[in-house]
C-alpha cells in the first residue's frame, strides 16, 4: 500500500497546496501580504502535480487501491489538459477576483480541489470512485459558481447549476445501480465482459443494462452540456465569474468527455443495445449521434442570436461539445477518432481558456464585458485585445493555421472515414462549423471594424493575466502549425486504453521500486 | 412470501378501515357550525400570535450543515472499524491508523475553516473575522456593529 | 425474506417520487428533499443488489462493494445536502426567497 502511494501524487501535490493556501489564509494576519504567496503555492501545487506525472507516461497501465484507478498514457493525456486549464485559471484570475471582491486563497482552495477531482476522474477504474470523483468535482464547480459574492446573479447560477447537477448525480447513480445490480461488480472491465455476455445471451437482463448505459449517457450529457441537457449552460456560465467559467469549459469538460470514453471502450461492449433501443451498431450509437447532431445544431443556433459575449460562448460550448459528440457518436464505426477527441481537448482547452483570458483581459478597466457592443472598436485601443481575440475566434471558428481547425479536421475526416449514417454526422458537422464561423467573426469585426466608443481605456493589467495570454495564444497557434506530435502522444494514448482490455495490466506490488523512469 | 405478505396486508387494511371509519362516522353523525372560533388551530387554548411559519436564523441551516457532515463521519468509520478489527492481526494496523487519520485530518480542515471564519460563533456577523469582532468588542467600541448584525440577520431582514 | 424484486419496486416508487418532486416543486428546500429521495430510493437498490449477489455466490468485491457504494453515496448526499444549503442561504440573502422561480434575473 505504501509502495504505490506516489501514484497519487498528482492528487496529493493538489490537496497539499490547497490545505497549505487554507491554513495561510486561516492563520495570516493580512490577507493582501499572503496573497502572492497563496498563489505561488497553488501553481507549485499544479506544478509538482504535473512533473509527477512524468513516470506514468510511456509506463505500462498501473491499477491501484484493489483496481479502483487505473494509470496510464490515457489518464496522464487528460490530467495534462486539466493542468493546464487549472494554471490558465489561476493566471487570469490573480487580480480578476479581487477586483470582484472574491478572497483569492477561497478561490484557488476551491480551484485545486476542482483540480483533484478531475484527476481522480480520470484514473478512475471503477464505479464507486468514477461516482466519488465526480461528486468532488462537481460541487467544487458549484461553489466556484457562486463565489462572486457581492453579485445576485452569481449565487442565481450556482443554484441553477447545482440543482441541474445534482439531478444528473441522481439519474447516474441510478445508471450505476442498474448497472451493478445486472453484472454484479464495481470494476470497469469485469463489468465489460459480463455485459458482452450479457448482451451476447440476451435473457432479458439486457433491458435493464440498456437502462443503466443510458441513464450514465445522460448523466455525463448533462455534465458535458449537451443539448437537450444543457438548459443549465447558458445561465451557469454567465453568472458565474469570468474565468470561473473559462475553467468550466475547458476542465470539466477534459475530465467528463475522458470519464466518458473510458467507460465508452472498457465498460461498454461494442455490441451493447438492447433490440430497437439504440439501434444496432456500438455504444448507445443513435444515442450520441442525436446528442451530438442536437449540440452541434441548436448550439450554433442560439449563439448567433446572443449579443451577451458570454452567453455567446456559453452556447459555443454547447456546440464544441457537439463536435466531440460527434468523435464519440463516430467511434461506433471507427475507433481512431478517439484520438481526434483528445487533440480537440487538448486545443479546446488552451483556446477557450485564452478567450475567456481575453474577456477578463478587455473588461479590466473596471466592469465586466457583458454586451458585444463593449468590444466595439477595441482592437484599436488596446492592439493586443484585438489580435488575441482574432487567434481565440478564428481557431474556435476552425480557421487554418490554429488549433482548432486541426482539432476539427482530425474528428471530421476520421467521422467520414467511419461511413455510413456518421458521414451525415459530419456534414452536419460542417455546416454548422460554417454557421458557426459567422458569430465567432462577429466578435472580431466588432473590435476592429466599428468605430470605438469614448469609455476610458482599461488600467494596468497585471502579469499573471499576460502571462496566461502569451501561453494559451502560442499554444493556440502551435497545436494548429505543429499538430502531429501531439496527435500521435493522443493516438498513443488510446492506443494504450483500448488494448487495456487484452493486456492485463501491471498491478503496483509486482513492480517493486514503482516505475521505471524512462 | 404470501403467508408473510397476508399478515401486513390484514394489517394496512385494519388501519385503513380504522382511520377512514371515524372520518366517516363522524361526517354522517356530527353537526357542522362554522364561525371563527371553529377555524382557530386552538379552538379552546391560548390565543394564536403571529404566522404560522415563521423565519429561521440563517445561522441554524448553517450549523446543520456542519452537522451533517459530521454525522457522515461515522457512517463512514464503521465500516473501517469492522475491517480493522478484521485486518489488525495481519499487523496492518498501522496503516489502517495512517489513512483513518488522513480521512479525519481532512474533516478536521473543514472544522477548522468553520471556526475561523466564525461560523461557530453565534454572536460574530457572518462573514466577518472573529478575532477582530472580539477585539473590538473588548476595546468597547463599534459594540454596535458587532451586536446589531446578529440581530438583524435573526429577523431574516 | 422479500424479494429482490419486491425492493426494488420499492426503490423505483422511492426514485420516481424523488424525480417528480424535482420537476414540480419550486421551492428550494423541497428540491433539495426531493433530490436526497432519488439518490436515497437509488440506495434501496443498491443494498438489494449487494443481497442479492451475495446470495448468488459473487466474490468478495462484487458482493460487498453495493454495500460500500451505498455508504459512499450516503456521504456524497450529506456533502449534497451541505452545498445545496449554502447556496440556497446565498440566494436566500440575495433574494429574501427560496422559491426557485424568484431567481429569474438570469434569461433561461
Amino acid at each position: 500500500m505504501v509502495g504505490d502511494f506516489d501514484i497519487f501524487l498528482p492528487v496529493v501535490w493538489l490537496l497539499v497546496a490547497a490545505a497549505i493556501v487554507m491554513l495561510i489564509d486561516l492563520f495570516g494576519d493580512d490577507p493582501d501580504k499572503t496573497r502572492m504567496f497563496n498563489f505561488f503555492t497553488a501553481l507549485g501545487g499544479v506544478l509538482l502535480a504535473f512533473v509527477s506525472l512524468n513516470p506514468y507516461w510511456d509506463a505500462p497501465p498501473q491499477t491501484i487501491m484493489r483496481g479502483a484507478m487505473l494509470v496510464d498514457q490515457f489518464s496522464a493525456f487528460l490530467v495534462i489538459c486539466i493542468l493546464i486549464g487549472t494554471a490558465i485559471s489561476m493566471f487570469a484570475s490573480l487580480s480578476y477576483v479581487k477586483r470582484i471582491g472574491v478572497n483569492l486563497a477561497d478561490f484557488l482552495i476551491t480551484l485545486l480541489l476542482a483540480a483533484s477531482g478531475m484527476v481522480l476522474l480520470t484514473v478512475s477504474n471503477d464505479l464507486i470512485m468514477l461516482f466519488l470523483s465526480i461528486e468532488l468535482l462537481s460541487f467544487s464547480v458549484y461553489v466556484l459558481t457562486g463565489l462572486h459574492g457581492r453579485s445576485g446573479r452569481s449565487a442565481e447560477a450556482a443554484m441553477k447549476y447545482f440543482i441541474m447537477g445534482a439531478f444528473a448525480t441522481g439519474i447516474m447513480i441510478l445508471g450505476m445501480a442498474c448497472l451493478y445490480g445486472v453484472t454484479g461488480e464495481v470494476q470497469l472491465k469485469p463489468i465489460g465482459e459480463k455485459l458482452a455476455a450479457i448482451f451476447a445471451a440476451r435473457q432479458g437482463t439486457e433491458i435493464m443494462a440498456t437502462f443503466g448505459m443510458g441513464a450514465i449517457l445522460i448523466a455525463f450529457a448533462f455534465k458535458v452540456g449537451a443539448v437537450p441537457f444543457h438548459s443549465w449552460v447558458p445561465d451557469a456560465y454567465e453568472g458565474a465569474p469570468t474565468t470561473v467559467t473559462g475553467f468550466m469549459a475547458v476542465a470539466v469538460k477534459a475530465a467528463a468527455f475522458g470519464a466518458l470514453i473510458r467507460l465508452a471502450v472498457v465498460a461498454f461492449p461494442a455490441t451493447a443495445s438492447a433490440e430497437g433501443f439504440f439501434g444496432d451498431l456500438g455504444f448507445a450509437g443513435y444515442a450520441l449521434w442525436l446528442l451530438s447532431a442536437l449540440s452541434m445544431i441548436l448550439g450554433n443556433w442560439f449563439a448567433i442570436s446572443q449579443r451577451n459575449v458570454k452567453r455567446m460562448l456559453a452556447y459555443s460550448s454547447i456546440a464544441h461539445s457537439g463536435y466531440l459528440l460527434m468523435g464519440l457518436a463516430a467511434a461506433g464505426g471507427n475507433s481512431e477518432v478517439y484520438a481526434g477527441v483528445l487533440y480537440y481537448l487538448l486545443a479546446y482547452t488552451l483556446m477557450t481558456s485564452g478567450a475567456f483570458a481575453m474577456l477578463v483581459y478587455a473588461s479590466s478597466g473596471g466592469r465586466d464585458i457583458e454586451s458585444i457592443d463593449d468590444l466595439r472598436g477595441l482592437a484599436w485601443k488596446k492592439p493586443a485585445v484585438g489580435i488575441g481575440m482574432a487567434i481565440f475566434m478564428f481557431s474556435l471558428a476552425g480557421i487554418p493555421l490554429t488549433a482548432g481547425f486541426m482539432g476539427k479536421y482530425f474528428i471530421f475526416t476520421q467521422t467520414i472515414a467511419a461511413g455510413g449514417r456518421y458521414l451525415t454526422l459530419a456534414i452536419i458537422g460542417i455546416c454548422t462549423s460554417i454557421m458557426g464561423a459567422y458569430y465567432y467573426l462577429r466578435v472580431i469585426a466588432y473590435t476592429y471594424f466599428r468605430d470605438p466608443d469614448d469609455r476610458p481605456v482599461a488600467g494596468k493589467e497585471d502579469w499573471g493575466l499576460k502571462f496566461a495570454l502569451g501561453l494559451t495564444v502560442l499554444g493556440t497557434v502551435f497545436l494548429g502549425i505543429f499538430p502531429q506530435g501531439f496527435y500521435d502522444a493522443a493516438q498513443d494514448s488510446v492506443k494504450e486504453l483500448q488494448h487495456d482490455h487484452e493486456r492485463p495490466a501491471v498491478t503496483a506490488p509486482d513492480k517493486p521500486g514503482t516505475v521505471a523512469h524512462d | 412470501m404470501t403467508a408473510d405478505l397476508f399478515g401486513i396486508f390484514v394489517y394496512g387494511i385494519l388501519i385503513f378501515s380504522v382511520a377512514a371509519g371515524g372520518l366517516i362516522v363522524s361526517a354522517l353523525v356530527g353537526k357542522r357550525k362554522k364561525g371563527f372560533v371553529k377555524e382557530e388551530p386552538y379552538e379552546c387554548g391560548v390565543p394564536q400570535i403571529g404566522e404560522t411559519r415563521t423565519e429561521f436564523n440563517v445561522r441554524f441551516f448553517i450549523l446543520a450543515m456542519l452537522f451533517v457532515l459530521f454525522d457522515i463521519e461515522t457512517v463512514l468509520l464503521a465500516p473501517y472499524a469492522a475491517t480493522f478489527i478484521a485486518d489488525v492481526h495481519e499487523g496492518k494496523g498501522l496503516e489502517y491508523l495512517a489513512e483513518v487519520a488522513v480521512f479525519l485530518a481532512v474533516l478536521g480542515f473543514g472544522l477548522l475553516y468553520a471556526w475561523r471564519k466564525g461560523v461557530l460563533d453565534w454572536n460574530v456577523p457572518l462573514g466577518h473575522n472573529p478575532d477582530e469582532v472580539v477585539s473590538r468588542v473588548i476595546a468597547g467600541e463599534a459594540d454596535d456593529q458587532a451586536s446589531k448584525k446578529p440581530v438583524e440577520a435573526a429577523h431574516g431582514h | 425474506m422479500l424479494e429482490p424484486k419486491v425492493v426494488l419496486f420499492l426503490a423505483a416508487v422511492l426514485f420516481s417520487a424523488g424525480l417528480y418532486g424535482v420537476l414540480s416543486r419550486r421551492h428550494l428546500i423541497m428540491l433539495l428533499m426531493s433530490l436526497e429521495l432519488m439518490l436515497n430510493a437509488v440506495n434501496i437498490a443498491l443494498v438489494t443488489f449487494s443481497r442479492y449477489w451475495a446470495g448468488e455466490g459473487a466474490g468478495m468485491i462484487g458482493a460487498h462493494s453495493g454495500q460500500f457504494f451505498t455508504l459512499m453515496v450516503m456521504a456524497v448526499a450529506a456533502a449534497e445536502v451541505g452545498i445545496g444549503l449554502a447556496i440556497i442561504v446565498a440566494v436566500y440573502r440575495r433574494k429574501h426567497t427560496a422559491d426557485s422561480d424568484a431567481a429569474s434575473e438570469l434569461k433561461g
